[in-house]
């Protein structure tokens, strides 16, 4: 049978030929080799007539058997026809798959609802956080009175305050706000009552004793665009922006102008500084200087650098006036620095006063001496003494003059800046630069959409999965 | 029309259409049912079973033009739940078979007695390969097996069912 059989090599070859299922290679190969070798041809050919022969005794068990196509045909015809009621069925409303547009209507219905629902549910939050910081409020200004009390109604100071009313409340988290998220205090007793005793505030029920703060000591309002205030009789009560006690909105300051007894007035200079981020720079400038003339102030130097987008003045202004025009400049834009200094010129006022009363004095007597003098030699000698006592009264007269003058007069140095400077591009390097800027902030953006989409690439292929889905659906009952 | 385009005709929605592959299929269908079941009357009943479910499932037939073989894998299916269901146990004593020996039922042929003497699993290549017309590599996949186990198993059951024809034509001739 070897020396007559097939190629051994070829029998799986040739077989998987005759199946339909070569390689690619074998159906160009096969055919050639049976052309060419007589002993695999043979053998193929034996294999087909087994294979006839075998197919042919394997249908003979059903030669004779009756036709069951009407049969086979009746059962079809009647499961046909239970399928179409159950899609009609379907299609009239009892399915429970989803269409696409019903869907995305649901998506869309959900997306609403968030929308509407998600500001409420934040500002429900923060109505909570608003009367818990209420009753911390309350608390620490009733804690406050009883101190009061103990101490002859003299409220504690400023500084001191939160020690000093931690025996009457007893409890630390009373100091920081729900809504604060820094861990530090929220609040602040006002400096415009601290130390004061209780009799001398004329109005309690209007007068804040306590109010919410800021990291850097200022006035915030952190609860719906509001604050909670605590009042000098006890009471606390939540005021939005708009109508929040001036006294604590306002710088506060304004230099003294009573008469202390001291000689005439104390003599008291004052120099400030402040740097405003403004949006529109040549606007405020002008703005600036109009504020400077409506509180009695000249201008001593203005200059105005576009393309740096920078204005800087130099002011004048009445002393009693300098926090008035100080708040005038910042209400321009944003206050990005600001600096009020005084000095105290009092001592060395009197004290030059007091020597030029004694120079007059002394040129006085002098002046009689020299009258009186007949010899020549002592006469010069008392003359240059006279001079040099006149030089001096002049030089004490100087002083005084200044020191009027600095404290008659602040000194005002203002900085004005502006939010967007003047970025056209004035060489190939800025240009460059403009490009590479506005390049990296579409690649940022790209990267952080290319972010979300990651992040909420699983929900996605969900709802596109589940669209197709229905997509799918629905055309296949179309189609039906 | 060959039958591929049958099947497109009737997933188009022609139901009438399927009468051709009925006509065309059923006596291989029946074919095998017997000599799987060794049966004549449930291979009829099987046969027509499989036909009204490979109706109901043409939509998952991948390729149509492989419905023969297709429809002998059901074929296959419903022989093997038959089997099953009508074990020895459940058949009654006086109708017991003597061991041994397989009694010819009503209709049976030579060669359904001599396919009853091999193993069902040799019977179901054999008839997969010779009634389905299915390649060696698509019985392969369907079995669970490897190509080369399935050629050289159909390869030694053809020639066991030789050997016991040959024995039976000894017999029938002495």
């Amino acid at each position: 049978m070897t020396a007559q059989g097939p190629c051994e090599s070829w029998v799986k070859r040739v077989s998987a030929w005759e199946d339909g299922e070569a390689g690619l290679l074998d159906r160009i190969l096969v055919p050639l080799h049976l052309r060419e070798c007589e002993r695999c041809s043979r053998w193929l050919e034996q294999v087909r007539a087994d294979e006839r022969a075998f197919r042919k005794a394997f249908l003979e068990a059903a030669d004779d058997d009756e036709d069951l196509t009407d049969a086979v045909m009746a059962r079809v015809a009647q499961q046909a026809k239970t399928r179409e009621r159950r899609e009609a069925a379907k299609s009239r409303g009892s399915r429970i798959s989803f269409r696409l547009v019903e869907l995305l209507i649901v998506v869309g219905i959900i997306a609403v609802l968030a929308a509407i629902l998600f500001p409420t549910f934040a500002r429900s939050r923060e109505k909570a956080r608003q009367a818990s910081c209420m009753s911390n409020v309350k608390q620490l200004a009733l804690g406050t009175l009883s101190f009061a009390g103990d101490y002859d109604g003299r409220l504690p100071s400023a500084a001191t305050w939160r020690d000093d009313i931690m025996p009457y409340v007893r409890n630390e988290q009373l100091f920081e706000c729900p809504s604060d998220e820094i861990d530090s205090v929220s609040y602040a007793l006002s400096p415009f009552v601290a130390g004061r005793n209780l009799d001398q505030i004329e109005a309690p029920d209007e007068t804040v004793m306590i109010y919410e703060v800021g990291e850097d000591g200022r006035l915030v309002f952190p609860h719906n665009g509001g604050a909670n205030y605590g009042f000098v009789d006890g009471h606390a009560k939540w005021l939005p922006k708009d109508r929040a006690p001036e006294e604590l909105t306002s710088t506060g300051f304004a230099p003294p102008t009573r008469s202390y007894g001291i000689a005439e007035q104390l003599k008291l200079a004052y120099q400030a500084s402040v740097e405003v981020v403004v949006d529109n720079l040549y606007g405020a400038v002008l703005q600036a200087e109009a504020a400077v003339h409506e509180y009695g102030g000249f201008i001593l130097d203005s200059t105005l650098q576009a393309r740096a987008g920078r204005a800087t003045l130099t002011l004048k202004v009445p002393t009693a006036e300098v926090g008035n025009v100080v708040n005038a400049l910042g209400a321009l834009g944003f206050v990005a620095h600001r600096q009020i200094s005084g000095e105290d010129l009092t001592r060395r006022y009197v004290a030059a006063q007091r020597s030029i009363g004694r120079t007059r004095e002394r040129s006085e007597r002098l002046e009689t001496m020299v009258e009186e003098m007949e010899d020549d030699e002592p006469r010069v000698e008392a003359e240059q003494n006279l001079g040099e006592v006149e030089r001096e009264a002049a030089g004490l007269r100087d002083e005084t003059w200044n020191i009027d003058a600095r404290t008659t007069l602040a000194t005002v140095s203002a900085t004005l800046i502006d939010e967007e400077p003047d970025t056209q591009p004035t060489s190939i390097l800025d240009s460059f630069r403009a490009a590479l800027d506005s390049l990296l902030t579409v690649l940022v953006a790209v990267a952080r959409v290319g972010a979300w989409v990651l992040v909420f690439a699983p929900i996605w292929g969900a709802v596109f999965g589940l669209a197709w889905l229905a997509l799918k659906r629905a055309v296949r009952g179309d189609e039906q | 029309m060959t039958d591929a385009q049958v099947v497109r005709k009737v997933l188009a929605g022609e139901a009438d259409a399927y009468a051709v592959l009925v006509q065309r299929h059923q006596r291989s269908a029946v074919a095998a049912a017997h000599h799987l079941t060794g049966d004549r009357e449930a291979a009829r009943d099987i046969a027509q079973d499989a036909l009204v479910d490979a109706w109901r499932g043409l939509d998952g037939l991948r390729d149509p033009a492989k419905f023969a073989g297709w429809l002998i894998g059901i074929v296959r299916n419903k022989c093997r739940a038959w089997l099953d269901s009508t074990g020895p146990d459940e058949v009654p004593l006086e109708d017991a078979p003597v061991p041994g020996v397989d009694p010819p039922g009503p209709g049976d042929g030579p060669l359904t007695e001599l396919l009853g003497m091999l193993p069902l699993q040799d019977r179901e290549m054999l008839v997969a390969r010779h009634i389905g017309e299915m390649s060696y590599a698509q019985i392969a996949e369907e079995m669970e097996m490897t190509v080369n186990n399935v050629r050289v198993r159909c390869c030694r059951a053809r020639q066991r069912l030789r050997e016991l024809m040959a024995e039976a034509g000894e017999e029938g001739a002495s």
